[in-house]
């Protein structure tokens, strides 16, 4: 048999045994008879109908930006111009200090949807930043990455509900180390052990951190709390709120990201690298690998609590929702789809994920619902297809990989 | 206090059904599963289409309905999980373990919003004409009540492991398992199929969570498409508490896991019965994180 024709059975055979597994969700639905309590299954076409027009233009549409950045790495030039473009940035401190006031300056031409729109990018970026020190540096899976959002959020607030005036600024710290002193204690007990166990402690963590505040009288249970307004991010001058807002967003990822270079640039930040690459020679080789291993993940709870203050300070409240899977699926998706370990990737996932879906909400209003099973495919695509995501470097692709 | 220990045991049945299907897969891979929850409330799903196209020939009423339907289920999770082998494990077995973990966690997502959006957001109700008169039937022994449901569940429970204790201990595909397991590539140069026996493993622990998923719907009479994440953190919490890739250990965590949790929810508050799982979890990593049954392994380079 020629290879081409074992192909075309292989993957004939796989298209129908999903379409034989799908095919009771997909094409039937189900009737209840209330009185009896008996059911019937009957033959509805229009719900598959429904759900093909929405999946495969999503699929074909992500097939083919994983195909250009494919095309873009064999035909474009050798030398990575992005990562280039952005190292020498992040190195060039004026280069940086003109970038953030342009980019402030630029806040006082933009709409209030603009600014809106703008500080939430800021936002996902900082959790994006955040959650690349421990999965692109370290190579562990964080899933319940939101946990750490709301522990900063939540402790602003609660200080803010009880020292009335506690401004936002003095916030960013709080949310930083009340995070990272959470994201120690998390990690104490499974970063001894192999990788997967932190995924799904961290996993279960966010489900019972978020049980905990709703149940908490103190945390204002499901209706969350509202800051006072002394506490929030304020205007000044002649600054509006919303323009402060995003000011302060600009610096802050800025900030977060010249720090996160310097650090992967370490000595601290080579040897999360060996760590990623072999965590049994790296041990070897002299490394404390839980010590550093229980570092980069604080860290990383730290920056998602600077996140969740931000947050607090700019919308003006926290509630329960922001510890959900949903949220701690969302960053994992901009940092896999950008492509993790790589600082211009996450950076430009968390802006195309945060974007794209809702500046379409008005035009497609299914894409409320799709979202979560498109950021799915995402994670499974990616790691089949380009697993060094979108913008990482060809290296992380090999070690990725592996040798089989 | 009897009540409360039936009560526990049988959830804490259903419990070992599930932790199995985590625990072959990782004795075979070292690998969890993440999408073995979503296997499970696919099962349950499985059982009601089944009931559901029985309904429509007519067929409801025969002795055989229940047995067809959880075959059923069995059979559409088992396949579930093959798919879930090939898509998310398969091609990242060599990669660094961050590779199939994503994936398994994305496939997860997938085939929960898959259902959410193919069938329904709300729940989907089990058929009362079967359900009903198991778990309004009810024998006494003594102080001791025990509802037809419940003997069905233990008695289920009890066969399929039985069953898969036969299989692995006693024939020739369960020595082939155990090898691969033990180390996979002299087991392919003895020659060994190592690809179908890993398929294998995946289709036996999804039909297992599948039965579980059968009893679970029936037991709360709905289905939703999110009962996965919490069932698979709890059977989860349970392989652990066994030691995870240890077969007997995932029995007895399972069904410790249940009677700990029911025993709280009456001498404690039953809020906190959601998160003793994963108290329990945290305390196993820390103190004995090869559980209660596993043994040391030290990492081989």
């Amino acid at each position: 048999m020629t290879g081409r024709s074992r192909l075309v059975r292989r993957w004939s055979a796989g298209l129908a045994g999903i379409f034989l597994l799908t095919a009771p969700f997909l094409w039937t639905k189900v009737h209840g008879d209330l009185a009896t309590g008996n059911v019937r299954l009957s033959f509805v076409p229009s719900n598959a109908l429904g759900f093909l027009s929405v999946v495969v233009p999503g699929f074909a549409i992500g097939a083919s930006l994983v195909w250009m950045a494919g095309l873009w790495g064999r035909l474009g030039p050798r030398r990575p111009l992005v990562a280039t473009a952005a190292n020498r940035l992040l190195e060039r401190p004026w280069a940086l200090l003109a970038l953030g006031a342009a980019l402030s300056c630029s806040g006082t031409l933009m709409s209030a949807k603009a600014l809106s729109l703008g500080s939430f990018v800021c936002l996902y970026m900082m959790l994006a930043l955040g959650l690349n020190v421990t999965i692109g540096f370290t190579g562990l899976l964080v899933l319940g990455y939101a946990a750490f959002y709301a522990t900063g959020a939540y402790a602003f607030a609660l200080v803010a509900k009880f020292l009335p005036g506690f401004p936002a600024w003095a916030a960013f710290p709080l949310g930083f180390c009340t995070a990272a002193a959470t994201g120690f204690l998390v990690g104490l007990p499974c970063l001894r052990l192999r990788g997967d166990y932190l995924a799904i402690v961290t996993l279960g963590f966010a489900e019972a951190f978020r049980e905990l505040v709703r149940n908490l009288p103190a945390a204002g249970g499901d209706m969350g709390l509202i800051l006072p307004d002394t506490s929030r991010i304020r205007g000044l001058g002649p600054l509006s709120a919303a323009q402060a807002a995003w000011i302060c967003g600009v610096w802050l990822v800025l900030l977060l990201s010249v720090s996160v270079h310097r650090l992967r640039h370490s000595r601290t930040g080579r040897a999360w690298i060996a760590i990623r690459e072999d965590e049994t020679a790296a041990a070897m080789m002299g490394i404390p690998v839980v010590r550093l291993k229980l570092l980069a993940f604080s860290i990383s709870a730290g920056v998602g609590g600077l996140a969740g203050a931000y947050f607090a300070g700019f919308t003006g409240f926290v509630d329960p929702s922001t510890s959900t899977f949903d949220q701690s699926v969302l960053v994992l998706s901009m940092v896999i789809l950008g492509g993790m370990g790589s600082l211009p990737g996450v950076l430009a996932g968390a802006a195309l994920l945060y974007l794209v879906p809702t500046l379409l909400r008005d035009q497609i209003p299914q894409i409320a619902d799709y979202r979560l099973f498109f950021f799915g495919s995402i994670l499974v695509a990616m790691m089949l297809l380009r697993p060094q995501g979108l913008l990482g470097s060809p290296r992380h692709k090999l070690e990725l990989e592996g040798s089989g | 206090m009897l009540e409360i220990l039936v009560n526990g045991l049988a959830r804490g049945a259903i419990y070992a059904l599930i932790a199995l299907g985590y625990t072959m897969v990782y004795g075979i891979l070292g690998m969890i599963n993440f999408a073995h929850g979503e296997i499970f409330m696919i099962g349950m799903f499985g059982s009601i289409f089944a009931l559901g196209a029985l309904g429509s020939a007519g067929l409801v009423g025969a002795g055989l309905t229940l047995p067809i339907a959880i075959v059923a289920a069995m059979a559409l999770s088992a396949g579930f999980g093959i798919l879930n082998e090939r898509l998310a494990y398969r091609k990242l077995r060599g990669a660094h373990l961050l590779a199939p973990l994503t994936s398994a966690i994305g496939m997860s997502i997938v085939l929960q919003n898959f259902v959410m959006l193919s069938v329904t957001k709300g729940k989907l109700d089990f058929p009362r004409e079967i359900s009903a008169p198991l778990a309004q039937t009810k024998w006494s022994v003594g102080p001791l009540h025990v509802t037809a449901l419940q003997t069905l569940i233990f008695a289920l429970t009890l066969a399929l492991m039985g069953g898969l204790f036969w299989l692995i201990q006693k024939t020739r595909v369960g020595v082939a398992l155990r090898a691969v397991a033990q180390d996979r590539t002299m087991a392919s140069l003895c020659g060994m199929r190592v690809d179908g026996l890993i398929t294998l493993t995946f289709a036996l622990g999804s039909a297992l969570a599948a039965a579980a998923g059968t009893m679970v719907a029936m037991y709360q009479g709905v289905v939703r498409f999110d009962a996965g994440y919490e069932m698979g953190l709890k059977a989860f919490a349970a392989a652990v508490l066994g030691g995870i890739g240890n077969i007997p250990g995932a029995v007895l965590g399972g069904l410790l896991i249940g009677l700990v949790e029911d025993v709280t929810s009456y001498t404690i508050r039953s809020e906190w019965r959601e998160s003793t799982s994963f108290a329990i979890l945290i305390l196993v990593l820390w103190l004995r994180p090869h559980g209660l049954l596993g043994e040391r392994v030290a990492d081989k380079v």
